[in-house]
């Protein structure tokens, strides 16, 4: 990286792991005073070989099998969560992914093993109780459940952040599906059961914008409301790995830059869905993870094992499949070659915001075992309230693509906005990088604050038909009032525009109490024309108060594509005042 | 088939028009148009864990503009014209078909696009194969969709859930807490069934198949 470019880049530290950061900004309110627990030791401290080289748990500058160390302190305090003897027990988990191999010794023990499912048949009656083995034999689904719940004190691997908890593996992804049956239906099913968390590493490519069926919509809305016994299932989803992503995947024809939005996928835009981008070892937020105003955490997804440390984790058993496997070119260590990992049991190469999910989910059930009353609000308050604020500033971030690309008088983003509620908020890290042990001494003191939960209605401009000036930072800018006055938790839009280019615009929210949220960014590239009523989220306005006017501002990034803005709709989600 | 569609025409009819002998009143629902339940699922494209490493110091390639290549030059849509009333950018288009990609033989047809596992063929003269999905086409982004030969109900208890099973319909799913019924239909029956029961006013929704989610 050259001079000026790292200067460029600075604010948004996208790779640059070898550059030191000795004082990671991290959350300054005092911790929480410990309280006695059952439980104060920490179950098989010591004899997990390989967790000393998970970062993640405790970073103390290790290298994980790459060539670059961490910076030490960048962890999410999970040993530390551990040592007050909270490991997640009593916490069921499922863990909807490409399957998981149940059988591995460090997975086996913790497994609730009547409860797996596999979607990979057509018949509906063969969903549940099923071998959720991955088919397809990808390690994706072992790695993430190695994350969340593989055995501590068992003299081999590692160990998940809650190695108490118990899981059951859900064979979801895969090339299985065919059109004679209803993917809607294998949706909505693996978004129902008893469970406390749903762990949902994927999404759908970021390359357009993919609505979802108010069915779909509503099963989410059910497990937040009925699950639980009424407190809630805490949903917890992957941002996206599509942040300066080239689009070979999704075009044919050209692999053109795009930046990714987690507004991409609609049943991100829910506000019972816990929306998680990743952060690497020098405390940076990982290169690839997709930002946007849905972005609720950040947990730990590494980068790539290579040159700066990814995740150590479980691995499909054997060298023939998964992530290491023999003839692998990342490292001897995902080759079986080492000692320590002689049949290719582990992996130290598993990253992408589907590794922050599962840190996230384990996270959640260190809280929820210590406070076993929180609604699924709660966990989200707990989250936000104690997250490290990894990176603070409130500069500007500028265009990715340089100077060339910017609008003269546009600012692209800012790392962080402080909201008239006195919260910090980024579409890069959301609140900040979760902090279990914060996180589980607030549990244990929670007073509870959150009134019966309420959404408004949709408000809706009605027909306007604004046209957006082409590339300009002008824009348009239009003003609706909301009458209830709710204590703001998250706030959801949705857009009906013409626009022959969606991946040109921007749009910002302003809220009646001056706080701008950037809920698309300009340039984003993402394909698509038109929008018809699509459902769009922001975190920005948490603890603002809702009644006044809001403003939508459009602005169009680019040349050539045009067009209005026919309407927008406003909702508030929240409490009473 | 047509003696087991006649007959649950018939028993949804009847359940429309008012209470039966056991006075229960079937409250299905009317609607004015068709739905589409614009669902889900994305490319069956193998995916990677492993990204590459970032690339630094990228030149300026945002601006250079992502398109699809424009299907209407490839082969002149023919339109199902009794799809008229579906939502503004959505079609149905005649004369393609899909199938996947490991499926697919050149019997089929010449392919006009390929999208997220999916082949899409010119099925002029093979219309009646049960192993071709019908296809809608999303004019806001230039695709093809696969429809699924599965209908979705909501609204449905129960009582209605028994009514269903009892008049003849194939059951393919039915979410409880939610009150959805899913109907097993084919390729071949599924958009003749689907008109069907919305002429006799039932919410039914057509699901569009526009990829699967993937591991991230």
């Amino acid at each position: 990286m050259n001079k000026s470019s790292l200067v460029l880049f600075s604010l948004l530290l996208l790779a640059s792991c070898n550059e030191s950061d000795p004082s990671p900004s991290e959350n300054n309110d005092p911790i929480p005073p410990a309280l006695t627990t059952g439980t104060t030791e920490i179950s098989g401290s010591g004899v997990d070989p390989l967790a000393e080289f998970a970062w993640h748990l405790n970073n103390t500058g290790q290298r994980s099998f790459s060539t670059t160390p961490g910076i030490p302190g960048n962890d999410l305090k999970i040993l530390d969560a551990n040592h007050l003897g909270y490991e997640g027990r009593g916490i069921r988990i499922a863990i909807s992914d490409t399957g998981i191999e149940t059988t591995h010794p460090d997975l086996s023990g913790n497994q609730l093993s009547d409860e797996h499912r596999s979607y990979a048949s057509e018949n509906p009656a063969n969903w549940h109780d099923a071998n959720p083995f991955p088919v397809e034999y990808q390690g994706h689904g072992t790695a993430v459940t190695g994350l969340i719940a593989a055995l501590a004190g068992n003299g081999i691997g590692s160990r998940g952040v809650a190695p108490g908890a118990q899981y059951a593996g859900f064979l979801f992804l895969g090339d299985f599906h065919s059109s004679e049956s209803s993917y809607e239906a294998k949706t909505l099913d693996q978004i129902t059961g008893d469970f406390d968390i749903f762990n949902y590493s994927y999404g759908y490519a970021g390359c357009s914008f993919f609505p979802v069926s108010t069915s779909i919509i509503n099963a989410y809305k059910n497990g937040v409301t009925n699950l639980r016994d009424g407190k809630g299932a805490i949903y917890i989803k992957a941002a996206g790995n599509e942040f300066r992503g080239n689009n070979s995947n999704c075009h044919e024809n050209d692999n053109s830059t795009f930046y990714g939005n987690s507004n991409t996928g609609e049943d991100q835009n829910l506000p019972y869905v816990i929306v998680t981008a990743a952060s690497n070892a020098a405390g940076k937020i990982s290169s690839y993870s997709t930002p946007g105003s849905g972005v609720w955490i950040t947990a730990a997804g590494g980068e790539f094992g290579t040159g700066s440390p990814a995740m150590i984790t479980t691995d499909i058993t054997g060298c023939s499949y998964g992530l290491s496997v023999s003839g692998s070119t990342s490292n001897t260590f995902n080759q079986g070659s080492l000692s320590n990992n002689t049949n290719c049991n582990y992996t130290s190469i598993m990253n992408g915001t589907s590794s922050a999910a599962p840190t996230l989910s384990g996270v959640v059930a260190l809280i929820l075992e210590a406070n076993p009353d929180l609604s699924w609000r709660d966990v989200k308050h707990i989250l936000m309230r104690t997250a490290d604020k990894i990176q603070y500033s409130n500069s500007a971030i500028p265009h990715p693509s340089g100077t060339s690309g910017a609008l003269v008088g546009h600012t692209y983003d800012f790392l962080y906005v402080k909201n008239a509620a006195g919260y910090d908020y980024s579409n890069t890290y959301g609140f900040g990088r979760a902090n279990a042990l914060r996180a589980v001494r607030e549990a244990q003191i929670y007073s509870f604050p959150l009134g019966p939960y309420l959404e408004t209605s949709w408000t809706s401009s009605g027909q306007i038909n604004l046209s957006i000036p082409d590339r300009s930072s002008v824009g348009i800018t239009h003003l609706q009032n909301m009458p209830s006055n709710y204590f703001i938790e998250s706030v959801q839009i949705k857009l009906n525009t013409d626009h022959t280019y969606i991946g040109d615009l921007g749009v910002e929210l302003l809220s009646p109490s001056g706080t701008r949220s950037k809920i698309l960014l300009v340039n984003s590239n993402i394909n698509h024309s038109g929008l018809a009523d699509y459902t769009l989220l922001s975190n920005a306005f948490y603890g603002e108060v809702s009644k006044g006017n809001w403003t939508i501002k459009l602005i169009d990034g680019a040349n050539q594509d045009i067009g209005k803005l026919l309407s927008w709709s406003l909702k508030i989600n929240g409490h009473a005042l | 088939m047509k003696h087991l569609l006649a007959f649950m025409t018939l028993a949804i009819f009847m359940a429309i028009i008012g209470p039966r002998t056991n006075n229960k009143v079937i409250k299905l629902k009317k609607i004015s148009h068709p739905s589409i339940s614009d669902s889900v699922t994305r490319t069956l494209a193998v995916t990677k864990n492993i990204v590459p490493e970032i690339k630094k110091d990228q030149p300026l390639k945002g601006l250079n503009k992502i398109r699809h290549k424009d299907l209407s030059s490839k082969l002149e849509l023919e339109m199902d014209r009794a799809f008229d009333k579906l939502p503004g950018h959505h079609a149905m288009v005649k004369n393609v078909k899909a199938i996947s990609q490991k499926s697919y033989t050149k019997d089929l047809g010449p392919i006009v696009a390929q999208n997220a596992g999916m082949v899409f063929v010119n099925s002029n003269g093979n219309h009646t194969n049960e192993k071709l999905a019908n296809v809608i086409y999303d004019k806001n982004n230039n695709r093809f969709y696969p429809v699924s030969a599965v209908l979705k109900i909501e609204g449905i208890d129960e009582a209605l859930r028994s009514e269903f099973k009892n008049d003849g319909f194939n059951e393919y799913y039915y979410h409880q807490e939610l009150k959805t019924l899913f109907i097993q239909s084919t390729h071949t029956e599924v958009l003749g069934l689907y008109q069907d029961l919305i002429s006799r006013g039932i919410v039914v929704y057509l699901e569009i198949i526009r990829g699967h989610n993937q591991q991230r």
